[in-house]
């Protein structure tokens, strides 16, 4: 550490490596532009989904078939879940903004494993392409939508092997980027930053590790199930061979709620760095922001059951589900307080950003006030299937809506440093 | 571009630690379906379980048990300096691992040629208990073998690195992590015995 030079040295965006041009970003383990990997495959498979969620829309357009049958409808409809889902919402916020800015904010050179991070980011495209595989190869295209439903998701005659086995993978590279994370956080904060000087962007990524470390292997095993259920019938959630279905689905869940804290936490990190910021004022109540966002975490993972209010559970379950899903709006409420507490008397800059926040914060309020509405447990069962459209709006808006939207929000302020100098070892040392 | 090389022993073992954290979960997933499944079928299961063979499974036991202390000797081997020991350890441990996976061939072989496998006709016939017990015990057991591989390529690697002085006294935490994740496999058979080839 003493040897470190402190002379100018060049952007990591001009360094010359061992390798040139392509080669000396995709066998790059600097973590900036590991970040920027990230960034454009995210981006070209959110262009992915998103074509597929337009093509949807015009079929709504008109009664009757517009464009596709219902069999192709449910196909697209399968692929777009799973892209937005797995391969952009997910890994949106962490891998790409995680990468690049973690490391800065908590002064550390790079992540504690940088080979391991560039391997996350070739599990993720091979993920990603095994997910647009099942599309292509095979008889015909997935149609269980993202969740992979059983028993259905081994009756289709869908080719869903590829789609599971995909999600598989990209959440093993969800969870070693989470690993990276914590341990980095852990080892490689600069000498003085304690844990509660750490900023609250560091702070969200790494309640947003755990979440990653210890939800996602649920989700795996359960997908390795389904690929099992599929080759060799072995009867997990087959009703015919005593298995159970419902089962599946608290296993899934048991993921999948907490994964919409892997979309939403990082987001609110970033948002409390940026109204700060352009309010010219320290966080209100750091402590607070810290302790919620943990809270939120931990909490997360006790209500999946609020996915299952009407698939058969008992009355108790039922209610206790409920219970901790209201218990999860308070330290969301604490967040939107000390936002808005952090602008009162603040000297408000109204830059884009800014803007960009505001509208996160009123996205996320209603959202969180919907979610009021759905996990009353009488609403939810007596209008589920009214309300069916509510419910997508809400998951729309408080989770999809706010991810993109931060992640133009970010880019727009911080502009990605290039200054920033490259630290790039051989790929095989 | 700074040449300092980074070397952070425990946050490798950190990593190595977080990550058993994620296999203990993915194993923990398959527990909670056992349990309950169990929970359902109790009796099916009670007299499944007296089919399969406690010797062969007693055996795989203490191969395991006995690889876990030589991967543990390795480790305090090597930091003594004593290089060719500490192979000569790595090497009874891969020995013992594929005497494990010899010892799961046939009693797997026993079993399909009883026709008892996932989705066979006879065992169907049997009942859902029997299928679900069976499947569970071919999947657990088969995850687990499948770790038992990955485990003995790490070993491998690892060997070869001692022979090329790669991993010496002053820097065996690539061994310690393989050696973490080598009792990790073993600590899973210790609940996977019980659970199919003791609770009868």
């Amino acid at each position: 550490m003493s040897t470190e030079r402190t002379i100018e040295e060049p952007s990591y965006l001009e360094y010359k490596g061992k390798y040139k041009g392509l080669f000396s970003w995709i066998f790059s383990t600097d973590h900036k532009r590991i970040a920027l990997l990230y960034l454009f495959s995210i981006l070209l498979f959110f262009v992915v989904g998103a074509t597929l969620g337009v093509l949807m829309k015009f079929e709504l357009i008109a009664p009757g078939k517009t464009i596709m049958d219902a069999q192709a409808y449910n196909a697209f409809f399968t692929l777009h879940g799973i892209v937005m889902i797995f391969a952009v919402v997910i890994p949106g916020l962490p891998a790409v903004f995680g990468n690049f800015l973690l490391p800065i904010m908590i002064g550390a050179k790079d992540v504690s494993f940088p080979k391991l991070n560039l391997m996350s980011w070739y599990l993720y495209v091979i993920g990603v392409s095994l997910v647009l595989v099942s599309q292509f190869a095979g008889q015909e295209p997935p149609d269980t939508g993202w969740t992979f439903y059983a028993p259905y998701s081994f009756r289709t005659a869908g080719n869903m092997l590829p789609a599971v086995f995909g999600a598989f993978v990209l959440g093993f590279s969800s969870i070693l980027t989470g690993l990276n994370f914590l341990v980095t956080i852990h080892r490689m904060r600069a000498p003085g930053m304690t844990w509660l000087k750490m900023p609250l962007f560091p702070w969200t990524l790494y309640a947003t590790g755990w979440v990653q470390l210890l939800a996602t292997p649920i989700v795996g095993i359960t997908l390795l199930m389904v690929v099992a259920e599929r080759t060799l019938h072995i009867g997990f959630f087959d009703p015919t061979l005593g298995g159970d279905p419902i089962l599946y689905q608290h296993l899934f869940w048991t993921y999948s709620h907490p994964a919409v804290y892997i979309m939403i936490l990082p987001a609110m990190g970033a948002i409390s760095e940026i109204i700060s910021t352009f309010s010219h004022k320290t966080i209100f109540g750091y402590n607070f922001m810290v302790a919620s966002t943990l809270a939120i975490a931990f909490v997360g993972y006790f209500v999946w059951g609020h996915h299952m209010f009407t698939s058969g559970m008992s009355g108790t379950a039922l209610y206790t589900f409920s219970l901790l899903t209201f218990l999860v709006a308070i330290p969301s409420a604490i967040k939107v307080f000390n936002w808005i507490s952090t602008m009162h008397k603040g000297s408000i800059d109204l830059q884009t950003p800014f803007f960009w926040s505001m509208a996160f914060v009123f996205l996320f309020m209603i959202g969180g006030f919907s979610g009021l509405i759905l996990g009353s447990l009488q609403l939810m069962c007596i209008y589920i299937t009214h309300i069916l459209s509510f419910l997508i709006s809400i998951s729309l808006y408080s989770e999809e809506q706010d991810s993109p939207f931060l992640e133009q929000c970010i880019t727009g302020i911080r502009r990605l440093p290039e200054k920033c100098t490259i630290r790039d070892g051989p790929i095989l040392a | 571009m700074t040449t300092e090389i980074h070397r952070d022993d425990l946050a490798s073992k950190t990593g190595m630690w977080l990550f058993l954290f994620t296999e203990m979960l993915l194993f923990g997933g398959l527990f909670i379906v056992y349990s309950v499944y169990r929970f359902r079928n109790t009796a099916a299961f009670h007299l499944a379980a007296e089919e399969l063979s406690v010797f062969v499974g007693t055996l795989n036991t203490i191969l395991l048990l006995i690889s876990s202390a030589t991967i543990a000797m390795s480790i305090t081997a090597i930091q003594k300096h004593n290089k060719k020991l500490t192979l000569i350890l790595l090497g009874i441990t891969v020995i013992l691992g594929i005497a494990f996976l010899v010892n799961k061939y046939f009693e797997w072989g026993h079993h399909i040629r009883e026709h008892i496998y996932p989705g066979s006709p006879v065992l169907a016939l049997r009942g859902q208990g029997d299928v679900l017990f069976y499947g569970l015990y071919f999947f657990m057991t088969g995850l687990h073998a499948l770790h038992i591989i990955i485990g003995l390529i790490f070993i491998c690697v690892i060997g070869q690195l001692i022979i090329k002085d790669k991993i010496s006294h002053d820097n065996f935490v690539l061994l310690e992590n393989s050696g973490l994740y080598w009792h990790l496999v073993d600590l899973i058979w210790i609940f996977l015995f019980p659970l199919f080839y003791l609770i009868t």
